[in-house]
Formats: structure tokens, sequence, C-alpha cells
């Protein structure tokens, strides 16, 4: 019960915060009629994910069957946080207000506090569901549940009512509350309550991609031999762009530089026109205000990206050792089916990686790999992939498959898919009791053809 | 005295907008690209290869470009106009050059012998080429660690080296070495007179079923990145003559490489490979006619063995084939155009900068 209450507390938390940040930003200014409803569909996003996942409950659906996407639409939510902030820099609420821009601000809010919780709640309503079933009842676990939603709620609306009350309205700006919405989305309050928080992995994976994908480009477009044939001193410079601390700094930098830009634009606004023939001291008295205000109201941007930053510096992937099992010979049971025990004194821990080496008749020996993912279900990929020369994956932490070659972090979500720096899919790999079946012609032909390319 | 571009209205604004207005893009591009990779790790490649990628780029570029031209004809210090024009177009040709690039960019590979005469066209365009002897060393010029290169003479054309890196150009094209390998000269006659194979075999090049594979033991590869790009050079081959149902199987085990004897088959034996050529090279020779195996046996270059049924002649030579790539990549050279635009607008700005500033503290002094 303690662990539902706590769960529910920290995820209500994480909407409270953003509901009362929306509902101060909003109740005053010029679009304070849907403070109150940006604050509801909040509540209501939450709702949305709770029903959707106890429907997929009912028709039988795994949680497996959705993370990825849920985890996907988290990430785009954040990146459109980003745009958002980027785009309203420099306005303030009021100015959202005017004309053709005040529909669009409207549903922007409503949509984005349907949004801040509805993946939670999914996650949510999956954790309360394996708690109620680990302690044999549901109605404990779901009024403690609700226990700690109310009491995360009450704290929102005093914070609200707090902020409202010291005019911390006058200090917030949309691009100010997008921002922090975005550093909350990447702290994971309540994500890493319902464990899983992905977000910033995301983000340093998607980095690591791009450079990866950029190094490799220019690899290609200046036809530069591969390292085996490059002094040691220049491959070793070619790979400090490949390093997982490098790749978090440029993640951090930017992820940080929407909200950086949004808080330049907000202490280079215009300083309100005075009034002609106003005294010197009010003249005084006028600019001193505007320079309180823009310090206080750059307290938001600094915590946005201090959080922002910090996020994804924790997550970067360098921090955690490489674990590379030594291939493991397997043999096919001559009806079409390479035969991979999971059981046995080799096993080791359930969610490691483990190869196995399946001989070819004519010497050739394929190379594959299973890892688990964080739904529970098992990858199978040949330890190669479409770009790099074949020296094959490790596994980093739990949350990562690294290419050796590359040195690119692969989220182990990702295995399994096809193309770029992911290890080839192995289709058709079925789990019988304690063996894993894998097709002899499937995974003969996708090694025969991914060597054939190299 | 202030340093700034002091323009004048509308030419000035109008390189301001325009500037604005490609950055603008350029970020739009840059979340496009982030919303592809974390919706649909689609990458950076498929998203500039893309149809928006494209469009975004391409726009963003001639936005650089039309600001590039405004500011160079706008009034203001000579200096700072012609710093702040070279940025902007070098921001230009850089944008619009790397997409153009990757879709218009042309590329093959061709395999090529020692004294071998390449025909026309083997590459769209290219030239007849008569190619000279490869050289390997374990030691490279500027950033190559080892040397893998092949002379090569284009018709009515200036001797050229081909080499790993940079590319050679050549009638529009950029070659370099992409791997190489060993080919020897072999006679073989089985059940018949007439000779079932009479040239080079390059090793490692010919095709064979699982079937026709499985007559003979394999060294296992080795699971290493090697090769001008892809793997060390294949040392054993399997001939199936068509319509003969004979094999001849061709395994290099022991040579003499940069003066040192080498058994080639140790698994590590990829890392001698580039230290020379092979000399002394002992083969493992069998021949087969259908699965009955007719002949098995150690063979040095240059020797002959015949079995009932056959006789195999080896040349005394290992000589040495190369995969060239080739690239036609004409925004190539505007996007290094652009680059050194970029590069020359930014010094011209930071020198003038410095100036700047020394004037200003001469005339504090002052």
């Amino acid at each position: 019960m303690a662990d539902a209450f706590l769960a529910a507390l920290r995820v209500g938390a994480d909407g409270a915060l953003a509901a009362a940040l929306g509902f101060v930003l909003l109740r005053a200014s010029a679009l304070r009629r849907i403070a109150a409803p940006a604050a509801v569909a909040v509540a209501a996003g939450l709702a949305v994910g709770v029903a959707a996942a106890l429907r997929a409950q009912a028709r039988g659906l795994a949680p497996a069957d959705f993370l990825p996407a849920l985890q996907r639409g988290d990430a785009l939510f954040a990146l459109a946080l980003a745009a958002l902030a980027l785009l309203a820099r420099g306005r303030s609420a009021d100015a959202l207000a005017i004309g053709w821009r005040r529909p669009v601000a409207e549903v922007a809010g409503l949509a984005i506090g349907l949004l801040v919780l509805a993946p939670e709640g999914v996650l949510l309503a999956e954790h309360l569901s394996d708690l109620a079933l680990l302690g044999g009842a549901a109605a404990p676990v779901w009024g403690a549940a609700f226990a700690g939603l109310a009491v995360a709620g009450a704290l929102g609306a005093g914070a609200a009512a707090l902020w409202l009350r010291a005019g911390a309205a006058r200090h917030l700006t949309p691009a100010a509350v997008l921002s922090l919405l975005l550093a909350l989305e990447l702290a994971g309050i309540g994500t890493s309550a319902v464990g899983a928080h992905v977000l910033p992995r995301l983000v340093t994976a998607a980095i690591s991609r791009a450079i990866h994908d950029s190094v490799h480009l220019l690899f290609v477009v200046l036809q530069v031999p591969d390292h085996a044939y490059l002094e040691d001193w220049a491959y070793q410079l070619i790979l400090r762009f490949l390093e997982p601390a490098v790749h978090a700094a440029v993640g951090a930098a930017v992820v940080a530089a929407p909200i950086l830009a949004a808080w330049r634009a907000f202490v280079r606004r215009p300083a309100p026109a005075i009034a002609e023939g106003t005294h010197a001291p009010a003249r005084r008295l006028e600019r001193a205000r505007f320079l309180r205000e823009t310090r206080l109201g750059s307290i938001a941007f600094a915590v946005a990206a201090a959080l922002s930053i910090a996020a994804i510096w924790s997550a970067r992937a360098g921090s955690e050792d490489l674990y590379d099992p030594l291939p493991e010979p397997v043999v096919d049971d001559g009806a079409g089916k390479v035969v991979v025990p999971l059981g046995g004194p080799l096993a080791g821990q359930d969610d490691r990686m483990r190869k196995f080496v399946y001989s070819v008749p004519g010497g050739r020996a394929v190379t594959f790999f299973t890892v688990r993912r964080p739904d529970g279900s098992r990858a199978v990929a040949l330890d190669l992939c479409e770009i790099c020369q074949p020296k094959g994956y490790a596994q980093l932490g739990a949350g990562y498959v690294f290419c050796k070659y590359c040195k690119t972090p692969i989220p182990v979500t990702t295995v399994g898919q096809p193309g770029g720096c992911n290890p080839i899919p192995v289709p058709g790999a079925e789990v019988s009791g304690s063996t894993l079946l894998v097709p002899r012609d499937a995974l003969v032909s996708a090694w025969t053809r991914a060597m054939e390319r190299k | 005295m202030r340093v700034g571009v002091a323009m004048r209205p509308p030419l000035a604004t109008w390189s301001s907008r325009l500037a604005g207005l490609a950055a603008r893009l350029l970020i739009a591009f840059a979340f496009y690209a982030a919303a592809l990779e974390l919706g649909g790790s689609i990458g950076l490649v498929g998203a500039v290869g893309s149809p928006i990628g494209l469009a975004l780029l391409g726009a963003s570029g001639l936005l650089f470009l039309g600001a590039a031209v405004c500011a160079g004809l706008a009034a203001g210090p000579r200096g700072l106009r012609a710093a702040r024009a070279l940025v902007l177009s070098g921001l230009g040709l850089s944008v619009a050059a790397l997409p153009a690039s990757l879709a218009f960019r042309t590329g093959g590979t061709v395999a090529v012998g020692e004294g071998q005469t390449l025909e026309p066209d083997a590459l769209q365009g290219l030239p007849a080429l008569r190619f000279g002897s490869v050289a390997l060393a374990p030691r490279g010029p500027h950033v190559l660690s080892k040397t893998v290169e092949i002379e090569a003479e284009p018709e009515g054309g200036e001797p050229v080296r081909i080499g790993l890196f940079p590319p050679t150009a050549v009638a529009g094209w950029r070659l370099s070495v992409f791997r190489f390998g060993y080919a020897v000269a072999v006679g073989w006659a089985q059940r018949s007179p007439a000779p079932l194979v009479d040239g080079y075999v390059m090793l490692g090049t010919f095709p064979h079923t699982a079937e026709e594979a499985a007559l003979v033991t394999w060294t296992p590869e080795p699971n290493v990145m090697m090769g001008a790009g892809t793997f060390p050079p294949k040392l054993e081959d399997l001939l199936t003559p068509p319509r003969s149902g004979a094999h001849l199987f061709l395994r290099l085990e022991e040579a003499t490489i940069g003066g040192k004897r080498r058994d080639l088959r140790d698994p590590d034996a990829y890392r001698w490979l580039v230290d020379g050529r092979l000399e002394g090279a002992v083969f493992h020779v069998e021949a087969l006619q259908g699965k009955e195996k007719l002949f098995e046996g150690r063979l040095r270059a240059g020797e002959s063995a015949t079995y009932p049924g056959g006789a195999i002649t080896l040349g005394p030579d290992v000589l040495l084939w190369v995969d060239l790539l080739g690239t036609r990549d004409p925004w190539l050279a505007v996007l290094g155009a652009g680059l050194a635009l970029l590069a020359g607008g930014v010094a011209l700005r930071s020198v003038l900068a410095v100036v700047g500033l020394v004037r200003r503290q001469a005339a504090r002094r002052t």
C-alpha cells in the first residue's frame, strides 16, 4: 500500500507542479479563461491514461505491447515543449491572447495539460495492477493510490495559491513555464516512480546516433579508410567524438539551447515605455522594477536549464562497464531450427546479454546474441550491423548494447528493429520452454547478406 | 570607435532578414531531424536525405546566399561587408551542398589486377586505365598507418598512384583503394585435355553454392575489421568451372612477407598481410570430381602436380588485385568551397575585431 501511495504521490506531484505552473501563468493573464480547464486537463490526462491501460489489460494486451510507443510519444512531447518554448520566447501570456494567437494558445494549453500525465497514467495503472496482483487485493492498492493523488493535488493547489499570493505570475512567461515543463519531463518525477524513466537516455542515444552518423557520413564522403589503416593518433582523435561523455555534453547543450534562447529573449525584451514628463525618480523606480522582474523571471529559466542539463548528464552512458560474454556454441536440430538453451550453468543473470556461435558448413561462424528488453521480451540479433565492421556488440548497463567498433550505445528497446547502427535482427525466434528456437535459414541468410555488403 | 556593420537599408535589412529566415529553417530542420530520430529511429542521414530535409536545407542555403549578396552590396566599411558576405556565402554553400552531395552522389567499385588494363567506361566516363604494380607497406603517409596503392596510367594522361587516402582524381572520378587480394596463375586440366582453368585466379571472388562450399573445409574467418574498408584479404577459394562437375580448392598456407616466413593459417595472420608482397608462397590444393577427391597436397608457387586424371600448375608469383572505390560528387567541391569561405570570413572578422580593439586602445591613450 505504501508503494502504491508513494508511486501515485510522485506521479501526482509531477502533474500538480505542471498544473500549478500553468494555472499561475494563465490566471493572471488575458488567457485566464483556460487556467482552470488546463489544470483540469492535467487530471483528465491522468484519468485517460489509467482508463486506456485498464482497457488494454481487459483486452489482454501486455505493457510490452505499448511501452515503446508510449516512450516515443513522451519523447516527442518533450520535443514539442522545446519547440513551443522557442516559438513563445520573448512573448508574454497577454501577447499570446491577441488575435489569431489566442485560439492557438488556448488549444495548445489544453493539449499540453492533457498530455502531461497521460503516459504516466498508463504506467501508473500497470504498476498498480501489478501491486494489486502481488498483494492479492485491489481495493487497498487503488485506495492508497487515490490518497496519494489527492495529497499531490492538494500540494499542487497549495503551491498555486502561494505563488499567486506571492505575485509569481508577474515573473513567469509562457516560455519559462514551457521550459520548466520540459525540465520536469526530463527529470521524470512521475515516470521514475513507476520505473519507466527513459527520456534522458533516449535523448542521449539520439544525440549519439546523430554524432555517429555524422562521423560515418564524413568517412563516406571523404572516402577515409578504416581505422586499421589510420595512424593511431588519428583514430584516437576520431574516437573522441564517439565518447559517451562527449555525447552527453552535446546532448545537454542541445536540450538547454531552446531554454537558453528563450531566456536570452526574456532578458533582452524591451523595457516598458515610460510616459513623457515622468519625473526622474519615478523613471528610476520603473527601471528598477523592470530589472527586478528580469532577475526574478530568470530564476525559472535558470532552474529549467540546470534541471535539464543535470538530467541529461546523469543519464550519460559511459559511466557503466561493458559486458562482453564469450559466444557459446549452438547447433541446429536438423529440422531448420538453431537450438539455444536459455537455462544451464552459462545462463548467468536473466537480463544479461548472451552470445552464441553457430557453425555453418563451409567454415563460416555466425555469431548472434540475445538480450532482454525492459518489457521482458527477448531480442535476437546478429552480432553485427549494416554499417560497421563486424567487431560486434557488448552490453552497456542494462539499457544498452554498445557497438565495439564505433563506440555507439544502442538502446536495448530498439534492438530487433532493422537499420542503421542497430544490430541486424533475426526474425522468427521463439521461446519453447527453456529453449530459444532460431530459424536457421533466417539466421544464415541475414548473416550472409550482411557480410556480402561489407 | 565602435566596431559594427553599418549598412544602409534596405540591402542591409534584407541581408539580416534573409539570414534570420535561413537560420529559422535550419532550426526547423534540427527539430524535424530530432522528431524523426525520437519518433521513428530514423537517423540524421535519413533526415538529410528525405524530401523535407532536402527542401529545408536547400532553401536555407539559398537564403544564406541571398543574404550574402545583399551584405556584399550594402553600404558600410569594406572589410566588415566582406567578412559578413564571406561568412554568409560560406554557410549558404555548405548548407546547400551537403544534401545535394548526398542526393546526387554516384559511386561504384571495380576490381583490377596488376598489369591489367581497364576498358573505358568501366565507371561511366572513366577512360581506359593501364595498371602497374600494387605497393604494400606497413607504414603510410600523413594520417595513414599503412600503404596499399596501385600505379595507374589513364589513356592519354599522366600516370597517377591510387592509394587509400586521399582519393585520386581521374576524369571526374575520385578513386581510392577499397580492399585488396591475391591472384595466382593456375593451369588445371581434369578428365579432359582441355584446360578447365588457365589464367589468374583472384582468391575470394568466386561465387559458390552452400552445397559446393560443403565439399571442403574452410578456415574460420577472423572476426576483425581490416582491409582498406572491409576484411583482410581472402586467402582461399573454391573454383567450380561451369558444367564440369569439377572443383579446385586453393588456400594460401605459408609465405615470406617482409622478410619473415609466416604461417598464414594462424588466426592472426591478417596482421602481417600488409607488411609486403608474398614470396615463396605455399598453397594447399584439393582437386575434386563431384564429391570424389582426386588430389590433395601442398604446392609451392611455380610447381606442378599430376594425379590420376588431371594436372595442376601454379604460376611462380602471387600477384595482387585491388577493388577500387570510385565516387563522382561535384557538390563535394562546393561543400569544400563553402567551408573555406566560412573559415575565411570568420578569420577576416576576427582580424578586424582585433584591429578595431588596438585602434580603440591607441585612441584612449592619446
